[in-house]
């Protein structure tokens, strides 16, 4: 009831109308993306989408939510207050990784067998671009000023970094091998690389567009999240089971942490303390607190947890 | 079926860059068997990493150096003549577990690709045990459209009969 009084006075009075934050994971082995409020811990719905989706993005406001489902080769959108998938937009042959400018406006969804980033306008919901890059992209990430992507070719072991006013790369790096995700630190000024068959974080200077540093991390990492205030990143690495916490100004690691069995999305929940990580095995959300270090709950989502992307909104 | 991993190879020859894709949606087997056996027994049979040939129809023939040191490598011939190489990625006796990683794929073994396997036993009920056996795993095919005998379903169905039939073989060793 006291959600339902906040809802009505949400729609009066604020544009945002969900109060906690919410984190979508999509469940690649059941075909749902499941709702977590993250004030309570508990799945609050599951939405219906495409076959095993993968990728998912949540627009920064909550209102959209996008999941690409490599299977049935499209994108679900879903309306983040309704919770239904209100489009189904068809795109290429193996769409994956995702994400999503800073204004929200553009959608960018890498095709792991087309090698290329579909850009798409959130707004009418089509196809505007489409950027050729290198083979088999996988995670993508938008720098917060919005004018360049970067994208991780998993089989060139190289990052593209796109210029988003011509379209084209401004310069390619040789990453390690396979680099998979991508993130870039709140201040836009270093990125971090996942490469799944080296085992290492290759760091970037985003100025200079140079690998500056290469953290040997557990075996197959997989994702990234950067916890900006402790200066920190949290790496999934899927085949070791575990979390590696590194700092990233002396680039060592902290602490290597049980987490979960194939442990593969993560994000850093807004709150700036706890950190959401997706363990595709058991299909369970694992929540760390940041600061302690100590895994904290453990949520079960669905089957096949992956939610790899910036899933949690608002933030 | 011949054809076309001719084909394949061909293609992944012509253009090794290509041959590393693989599916975008991993794979899982989960399986446990009961047994009316003590725990250490159970582990007893299967804790030599390269016993798996005395414990599982599928695969008749094991190779590895003596030993289960991290990162041995063990080469396994299954039924029908296909050899895989498999690495020892984690050993803990007290817990009675390991995992281990397939080195290469070999669509021709089967169509898999990127196995890690844990195996591991634990206590059961009445002085039973209980053996687990997970694994996960992509589709070997490269692209975005397998032939039905390298789908996703034929990947899954050709490691459940080697998790199926090492399990069964093993309650029927350590019941006797």
């Amino acid at each position: 009831m006291i959600r339902g009084l906040l809802a009505a006075a949400g729609l009066l009075f604020v544009p945002v109308l969900n109060a906690a934050p919410f984190a979508w994971i999509t469940n690649q082995g059941e075909d749902s993306v499941s709702v977590i409020d993250t004030a309570t811990a508990q799945v609050v719905a599951r939405v219906g989408v495409g076959h095993r989706p993968a990728g998912v993005v949540a627009s920064r406001d909550g209102r959209r939510v996008y999941v690409t489902n490599p299977e049935s080769r499209d994108l679900s959108v879903i309306d983040g207050e309704a919770r239904k998938v209100i489009a189904t937009l068809p795109l290429g042959s193996g769409p994956l990784g995702i994400a999503i400018s800073p204004d929200d406006r553009s959608i960018y969804v890498s095709d792991w067998y087309e090698h290329r980033v579909d850009v798409l306008d959130a707004g009418t919901l089509r196809v505007v671009k489409a950027i050729e890059v290198g083979h088999s992209p996988a995670g993508l990430a938008a720098t917060p000023d919005g004018r360049r992507l970067l994208v991780a070719n998993r089989d060139d072991n190289t990052l593209s970094i796109v210029d988003l006013g011509t379209g084209a790369a401004q310069a390619t790096l040789s990453t390690g091998k396979a680099p998979f995700g991508v993130t870039i630190s709140a201040a836009g000024d270093v990125a971090f690389v996942a490469n799944v068959q080296s085992s290492d974080v290759s760091v970037i200077d985003l100025g200079r567009l140079e690998v500056i540093r290469t953290l040997p991390v557990g075996s197959f990492p997989y994702a990234i999240a950067h916890d900006p205030v402790r200066n920190r990143i949290f790496v999934t690495n899927q085949h070791d089971n575990t979390l590696s916490i590194l700092d990233t100004g002396v680039g060592t690691t902290l602490a290597t942490l049980e987490i979960g069995d194939y442990p593969e999305g993560i994000a850093m929940h807004p709150d700036g303390r706890h950190v959401y990580v997706a363990c595709w095995f058991d299909g369970e959300v694992a929540v760390v607190d940041a600061e302690t270090l100590q895994v904290v709950r453990r949520i079960k989502a669905g089957e096949g947890s992956r939610a790899f992307g910036d899933f949690i909104a608002p933030r | 079926m011949n054809r076309i991993m001719t084909l394949l190879l061909a293609v992944a020859l012509l253009a090794p860059a290509v041959a590393s894709a693989h599916g975008p949606s991993r794979q899982k087997v989960v399986k446990e068997v009961q047994i009316n056996a003590p725990a250490a027994k159970v582990w007893g049979l299967i804790q030599d990493f390269c016993s798996i040939s005395s414990w599982n129809p599928e695969v008749p023939e094991c190779t590895a150096p003596a030993g289960n040191a991290l990162d041995t490598v063990r080469t396994i011939k299954l039924k029908n003549g296909g050899a895989l190489q498999e690495r020892l990625a984690k050993y803990q006796p007290e817990a009675m577990t390991m995992q281990y990683t397939l080195v290469e794929p070999n669509p021709e073994a089967l169509p898999i690709n990127t196995l890690g396997t844990t195996l591991s036993v634990r206590e059961g009920e009445g002085g039973g045990s209980i053996v687990e056996w997970k694994t996960a795993f992509y589709r070997s095919f490269p692209g975005p459209t397998p032939p039905p005998e390298l789908s996703d379903e034929a990947a899954v169905a050709a490691v459940t009969r080697i998790v199926d039939a090492g399990l069964a073989r093993l309650k029927e060793l350590a019941e006797q």
